[in-house]
């Protein structure tokens, strides 16, 4: 198989995948026509691929997800959550099925994910044959008229095929024509005349000399008969005559009827040449069953096709690229971007104007050219989102709960690493409001709230930065609770006075657990410290509000995008670093009277009425420096997920864009340093990874 | 002689795979992935005096399906085309609606390369 072909496959399927699993969440337990039609078809459309494709078996599977669907289109089920559920599961197989192929093994038939597909289609069927056989011909069999008819009502028929002698060639096989005949009941008889053959020096091996005469016995109609040869009757002599209702016993020995020169070959006789090679007369199946066209033409020539073409002409208003491609361009318009920072440091020390404003242009047009190379990455949280439908229907099915989720802001857009990291902590949080937050259904009606619980999933852009917040109308978070367990585990002084986000802050502690019992979906050991621990990898933080009674909101802030960051450049003696700016509160220099050292909690520094913890980055990191003195220094007050401390620093430089530079793959990874940057003038500068800070400041944070 | 052929089908795979069957064959293929698109594409292809020689098309499609495609061809000075429906579809109720609309045949999915091509240049050499 041909791997541009394959790729393709695989891109699609993982589309299409998503599209059936979001559209049978839409579809539970309403009935509209568009979004029913919309299911079918991704389930029509995956057969059709697989087909391509030759996996037989995503075939089998798709097939009867497509039936049940199309039970569904036509009114005879309704997509009650039993259905949906089967569909899900179907979904789910077709998944490990289709990604198990890819990766060229063949995972095992879930046979009885097929059974419960083919059970409710039986049901189904079995519920409309009482008004409706299934079996009778569409178009009124002609009972009516004939002589009561016997047994199954069967009629004979008597055909006569001459086709026009070019008819191989020209890419129809009457062989298919004859498989689909057999569908429609049993030859009774079938005589092939080869009086037309000519001898055999003259015989042109692609020409069809032959004709046939067949008897049917079926119980479809004439129309039904003729119908088979629809797209080949204009061009070729096709007569189809009714004899009248079969006898329901065996056939009495074939009609009268001319020299019958071969006995019941059910399909057509060996052909010269067919121009597929198709030997043996199969019993039809689904898929090899190319309708042939009106008498196409000319012999096919031999299965020298897919030859691996070019990438196709996408005429479509997307294309898709690789995300190595477009990781290589960002990375390449990063060192642009560096590069032009360094000519235009250059260019301000030869005072030339000229030079200036041409840099200044060029300057210009690479931040642009960076601007859009990223917004190439930015894809919509939807998909990630849409995934969660289903994520807390199972839940609700799990706990017990009904619960609705509600999303806005779908199209917010985040960078595709963002997003394929964020989905995992979101996960968490929303299994999280689940469990904990929500009340069971009796316990709500209690206390005078709809049985239904929800929970929100919101997703905004405000000032630079990507907003997704996870909310829940339930019962809020205990906040003395949360206090008395930091007590207990030493967090915390008793008597110490806190904020809320500071007592919530706490829940983000390793192996922080409030929850009287451990259940199934959350409370698993895999605290919320595992969240925090991925959003701050992701550059972000997490903050919460909660009111008792009435619910909580897990706010999660983060970068725009993880190639570039805005940082605060700071001097400490020589060296240069740099901080993410999303994480200073302020800075500020302190008086000698608000630097205070207190036993067992080392050097604070107050900040309007409140000590906070003090690093001193030059001790931390080893740095000579003249200035130790706090007094003399500045001092950045930081803020991370857990807690606010201030660093100290010699200097505050100023704000600038940096393009993050990995040190791991460049040289090593540095705990506390989130990678390096370019400055300017050429320099390297360290960009500091707070959570790593704390960790090197506070110990285990 | 004219070797373009529009090709109409939402699946990308679908497309692809008739494109890798044709292009070796000599054709060119256009793609639209939808009725609505196929249009669109028939008109832009004849502003330019270049229609193609035949259309392959799909049945179910979003936006508009191939049937209703077919008759909107049907009714544009361009109806002459050939147009070939190729689809995993194969009740006789759907074959006569496709003829009915003006289809000139009817391709099962999945098909076989030497077919198709054996179709296509059936279409395109009455064409002409």
């Amino acid at each position: 198989m041909d791997e541009t072909l394959l790729k393709i496959f695989a891109e699609e399927s993982q589309e299409i995948i998503e599209a059936l699993e979001k559209g049978l969440l839409d579809l539970e337990g309403q009935q509209d026509p568009e979004e029913i039609n919309a299911v079918f078809r991704a389930a029509h459309t995956m057969k059709g691929n697989a087909g391509i494709v030759g996996f037989e078996d995503v075939v089998d599977l798709t097939h009867l997800m497509e039936s049940l669907l199309d039970e569904m289109r036509q009114g005879n089920l309704v997509p009650d959550s039993e259905t949906v559920g089967i569909l899900l599961t179907a979904v789910d197989a077709l998944k490990v099925l289709v990604e198990g192929r890819l990766a060229g093994e063949s995972p095992p038939l879930p046979q009885e994910v097929l059974d419960a597909l083919q059970a409710r289609l039986d049901q189904v069927k079995g519920a409309k044959g009482g008004a409706q056989p299934e079996a009778a011909a569409p178009a009124a069999p002609p009972q009516a008229e004939e002589p009561p008819a016997p047994a199954e009502g069967n009629n004979r028929f008597h055909l006569t095929l001459r086709f026009t002698r070019d008819i191989l060639a020209t890419g129809t096989d009457p062989l298919q024509l004859f498989l689909e005949l057999e569908e429609l009941g049993s030859f009774e008889k079938v005589v092939c005349h080869a009086d037309d053959l000519p001898p055999f020096d003259e015989m042109n091996p692609d020409d069809l000399y032959l004709w046939w005469e067949i008897w049917l016995v079926s119980p479809e109609s004439l129309g039904t008969v003729q119908n088979v040869f629809i797209f080949v009757r204009d061009e070729n002599e096709i007569q189809v005559e009714e004899l009248g209702p079969a006898p329901a016993q065996p056939q009495p020995q074939a009609p009268p009827e001319p020299e019958p020169k071969q006995e019941k070959p059910a399909p057509p006789p060996p052909q010269p040449k067919a121009p597929e090679p198709q030997p043996k007369p199969q019993p039809p199946q689904p898929q090899a069953k190319p309708q042939p066209a009106p008498a196409p033409a000319a012999p096919a020539s031999g299965g020298k096709s897919l030859v691996p073409a070019r990438h196709p002409v996408v005429h479509a208003a997307t294309i898709r690229v690789e995300t190595d491609k477009l990781d290589k361009l960002v990375n390449l318009v990063g060192e642009l971007v560096i590069g032009v920072a360094r000519v235009n440091q250059i260019a301000e020390s030869q005072a030339s104007d000229e030079l200036n404003s041409a840099v200044e242009a060029l300057d210009h047009i690479s931040r642009d050219l960076q601007e859009n190379v990223m917004r190439v990455r930015m894809i919509p949280v939807e998909g990630t989102f849409n995934r969660f439908k289903r994520v807390v229907r199972d839940l609700a099915a799990e706990l017990g709960k009904k619960i609705r989720l509600e999303m806005s802001g779908t199209e917010t857009e985040l960078d595709k690493n963002v997003i394929e990291q964020i989905a995992d902590p979101l996960k968490h949080l929303i299994r999280n409001s689940a469990d904990h937050g929500l009340e069971p259904p009796e316990e709500r009606l209690a206390a005078g709230k709809p049985e239904v619980g929800t929970i929100w999933l919101r997703a905004y852009q405000q000032e630079g930065k990507i907003f997704i917040e996870v909310s829940d109308d339930g019962r809020g978070i205990d906040r003395a609770k949360i206090l008395q367990k930091a007590i207990e585990r030493g967090l915390v002084q008793p008597g110490v006075q806190l904020s809320d986000s500071e007592v919530f802050a706490f829940m983000f502690q390793p192996g922080f657990s409030t929850a009287d019992k451990v259940t199934e979906v959350s409370g698993r050991g895999v605290g919320l410290d595992v969240v925090r621990q991925n959003i701050e990898e992701l550059r972000g933080s997490v903050e919460v509000e909660s009111q008792v009674g009435k619910g909580s909101t897990f706010r999660i802030k983060l970068p725009l995008t993880l190639a570039i960051i805005d940082g605060m450049t700071v001097r400490i003696g020589e060296e240069i670093l740099t901080l993410p700016v999303l994480s200073i509160l302020e800075s500020l220099r302190p008086k000698p009277e608000e630097i205070k050292t207190v036993e067992g909690r080392g050097e604070l520094v107050a900040v309007r009425g409140e000590f906070l913890p003090l690093v001193r980055l030059y001790e931390l990191f080893d740095l000579p420096t003249e200035r130790t003195d706090p007094t003399q220094a500045l001092v950045v007050i930081i803020e991370s997920v857990s807690k606010r401390f201030g660093v100290l620093v010699d200097d505050i430089l100023g704000e600038q864009q940096a393009v993050i530079k990995s040190l791991e793959q460049n040289y090593q990874k540095l705990e506390g340093v989130a990678g390096a940057t370019i400055l300017g003038d050429g320099r390297v500068s360290l960009i500091l990874d707070i959570h790593g800070l704390e960790k090197l400041a506070f110990g285990n944070a | 002689m004219n070797k373009t052929i529009l090709v109409v089908d939402d699946s990308a795979t679908l497309r692809m795979s008739v494109e890798m069957t044709l292009k070796p064959a000599g054709y060119e293929v256009v793609q639209a992935v939808n009725g609505k698109e196929g249009l669109d594409k028939l008109q832009e292809m004849q502003a330019r005096n270049q229609p193609p020689a035949m259309i392959i098309s799909d049945i179910n499609m979003p936006v508009m399906d191939g049937i209703t495609f077919i008759k909107e061809v049907k009714k544009t000075p361009l109806k002459y085309i050939p147009i070939l429906v190729l689809t995993t579809e194969r009740e006789d109720s759907k074959k006569l609606e496709g003829k009915k609309a003006g289809a000139a045949g009817w391709l099962v999915k999945p098909f076989k390369p030497e077919t198709l091509i054996a179709v296509v240049r059936k279409f395109t050499r009455s064409l002409t």
